[in-house]
């Protein structure tokens, strides 16, 4: 760590890892009502737990993002955060605003719109939240003695991501519209935008695990965002086959989202070559697993997974069926999670001094937790098959073919657990580590 | 000079090839589609395909190949010092680059008018969505010529500095490309 204020950072991801748990807490609870026993269905019903566990994931995922960018952007801008008293004040504010639209969630108090279930007084909380954080960023960098490529990239992501929230806040009385929108925010934000959070942090940590050039892995960079933009922005269309939006969607969606698995192909391409360029040793092996991991899950997950299902013939079946949870689940545990776990693990030891990356317990988190979510992905794909066929294609009424499917979902509690314990080792190592601390600041000169 | 020949460093930089690439690969997985959907539903696209005029997108043909070959002339001038003809030839590429955008707007005026307009039905859908997806691409790539039409005149570009007029070259090359792939496809092949 060179600057004081990047301890910010751990605040952040310190919240990051106490939602993610409370996150798979929902997600026992959906696969169990799934295999049949929805025992807590009078106090936390399937759809409060299906949105309390995506809404958690977004929350805990911004969290990762924004304690990322604190430790990133002073390092790169070679300076101290502008404020960290409001560093801290923007901390809190998330915390408290996750904690009363989880808790709304509980009672009612919520719009019913998929992945947009926050209710609207909140959203504008949120948005004052994020213009605070973005502040706090933005003239940081801008006051700061560099603007490198990487942190450019970064906080214009950051920027977008801000920005295409507010399409999520326009009111439509036509649901179609509506749906129209919305997608604007969830797709554009997943597959465009975090996209360039997620290359940005991945810059970082080649540019400090390997020791190749700057200048080198910060062109490549530039290669992935056009890729990025030019196959994600129309690939929007994928979500609009079926729910109202004209007939072109179905062609537009269908080309340019098959060119998705290309920027995630470059973008492990593009870590793996550097990866092999690179000459210098870094001590921390386990955050180099878990950056070149994040390429390769990211990959499978977003790429491989997702054209598994974009084309518009393969799309009519399986709209909204499990197999939308197989490419879920995979696509953010290996582009998002795993690139917040990549910069928690390099940074941790930097702000607290403690080199606990050589523990045997590090690696198991990464082993365990990966080789789960694998698990749990198959399990969501044989589901989904199944689910195709028998609803789809036989016919068979919801429930009934819900009822067919319950062993499935013993197959994904049985991965869960591997994976959860996986997590459990990852928080605890996390939490071991102890508080950052001014002692592990290195000299900057 | 050893590198400028390496597969890494092309003509114009290895960027704008990665961006040829995608372009060639975006617009070569729609016709494959296009040519899909015309034999599934034959009769319909073949009724419309021949509401096309194919004497406009013949002529806006020749003048794209030509406008290729003035941009070719003016790489070839720029490496030999020849500015001022590097000049003149930006001009006349630019020129026809604006006449194939007239001409197309003005068959788009004729379609429109005669009401086959986007949504007539399946095989306008891809007409126009193809073409109007390709009539941004030359409007772009009439802006970049300009800016470096200007900079040329600026002179900030010689025969060991032209690596901008390469790569914008090459992205003008690319819309011939694409055209050459769109009009037989779209207007003849059937």
């Amino acid at each position: 760590m060179k600057y004081k204020s990047q301890k910010v950072a751990y605040m952040f991801f310190a919240l990051s890892m106490v939602l993610l748990l409370l996150q798979i807490v929902y997600g026992f609870i959906m696969a169990f009502a799934h295999a049949g026993y929805d025992g807590l269905h009078e106090i936390i019903a399937f759809n409060t737990a299906t949105a309390t566990h995506k809404n958690l994931l977004v929350v805990w995922l911004l969290s990762g993002f924004m304690g990322a960018a604190y430790y990133i952007i002073p390092e790169e801008a070679q300076r101290e955060l502008v404020s960290v008293k409001l560093a801290l004040i923007q901390f809190w504010s998330l915390a408290i605003v996750g904690v009363v639209a989880v808790a709304g969630f509980h009672v009612g108090w919520w719009e019913g719109r998929k992945f947009l279930e926050i209710p609207r007084a909140l959203d504008y909380l949120v948005v004052v939240n994020v213009l605070l954080f973005l502040g706090i960023i933005l003239v940081t960098l801008f006051k700061g003695k560099e603007k490198t490529t990487t942190a450019m990239v970064l906080a214009m992501g950051l920027f977008f991501a801000a920005l295409l929230y507010l399409p999520g806040m326009i009111w439509f009385d036509n649901q179609s519209m509506d749906s129209f929108f919305r997608w604007w925010v969830v797709h554009l934000w997943v597959e465009g935008v975090w996209e360039l959070i997620m290359g940005g942090i991945l810059a970082f940590l080649l540019i400090k695990l390997t020791g190749v050039d700057r200048e080198l892995i910060e062109k490549w960079l530039y290669v992935i965002v056009g890729l990025t933009f030019l196959s994600g922005i129309l690939g929007t269309g994928h979500h609009y086959y079926y729910i109202g939006a004209p007939k072109y969607w179905l062609m537009i969606g269908g080309i340019f989202s098959a060119l998705e698995p290309l920027a995630f192909l470059g973008m492990a391409l593009f870590a793996f070559a550097m990866y092999r360029k690179g000459e210098k040793n870094h001590p921390n092996k386990i955050a180099l697993y878990w950056t070149l991991g994040t390429a390769i899950m990211s990959f499978a997950g977003a790429g491989l997974l997702g054209i598994a299902h974009t084309i518009p013939q393969v799309n009519m079946w399986t709209h909204g069926t499990l197999i939308t949870a197989m490419h879920g689940h995979l696509a953010f545990w290996g582009a998002y999670a795993m690139i917040v776990f990549s910069i928690i693990s390099y940074s941790m030891p930097l702000m607290t001094g403690r080199k606990l990356y050589d523990k045997p317990g590090a690696h198991y988190a990464f082993w365990l937790s990966n080789i789960g979510m694998i698990g749990m992905t198959t399990a969501f794909a044989a589901a989904g098959v199944a689910q195709v066929y028998l609803e789809r294609k036989v016919g068979l009424d919801f429930m009934v073919s819900q009822n067919a499917l319950h062993v499935h979902f013993w197959v994904l509690i049985g991965a869960a657990t591997l994976f959860t314990i996986g997590i459990l080792y990852y928080v605890v190592n996390f939490f071991k580590h102890g508080m950052p601390t001014d002692e592990a600041l290195i000299d900057n000169k | 000079m050893e590198q400028a020949k390496s597969f890494l460093y092309p003509p114009g930089g290895i960027l704008i090839w990665i961006i040829v690439l995608m372009e060639v690969l975006t617009f070569g997985i729609a016709l494959i589609v296009f040519r899909v959907n015309f034999h599934q539903d034959y009769d319909t696209f073949l009724n419309s395909q021949n509401m096309l005029s194919k004497n406009i997108g013949l002529f806006n043909t020749v003048v794209l190949i030509t406008s290729g070959y003035f941009m070719a002339t003016v790489i070839v001038k720029i490496k030999q010092s020849r500015i001022k003809g590097a000049i003149k030839w930006m001009f006349f590429t630019i020129g026809t680059g604006l006449l194939f955008l007239f001409v197309k707007g003005w068959e788009y005026s004729i379609k429109i008018a005669e009401g086959h307009s986007f949504g007539y039905d399946d095989f306008f859908d891809f007409y126009w969505m193809l073409t109007s997806f390709h009539f941004i691409h030359v409007l772009v790539g009439v802006v970049i010529l300009s800016v470096l039409l200007f900079k040329l005149r600026k002179g900030d570009y010689g025969a060991s500095n032209f690596l901008d007029i390469e790569t914008g070259g090459v992205f003008w090359h690319m819309c011939d490309l694409i055209w050459i792939l769109l009009f037989p496809v779209l207007y003849l092949l059937h």
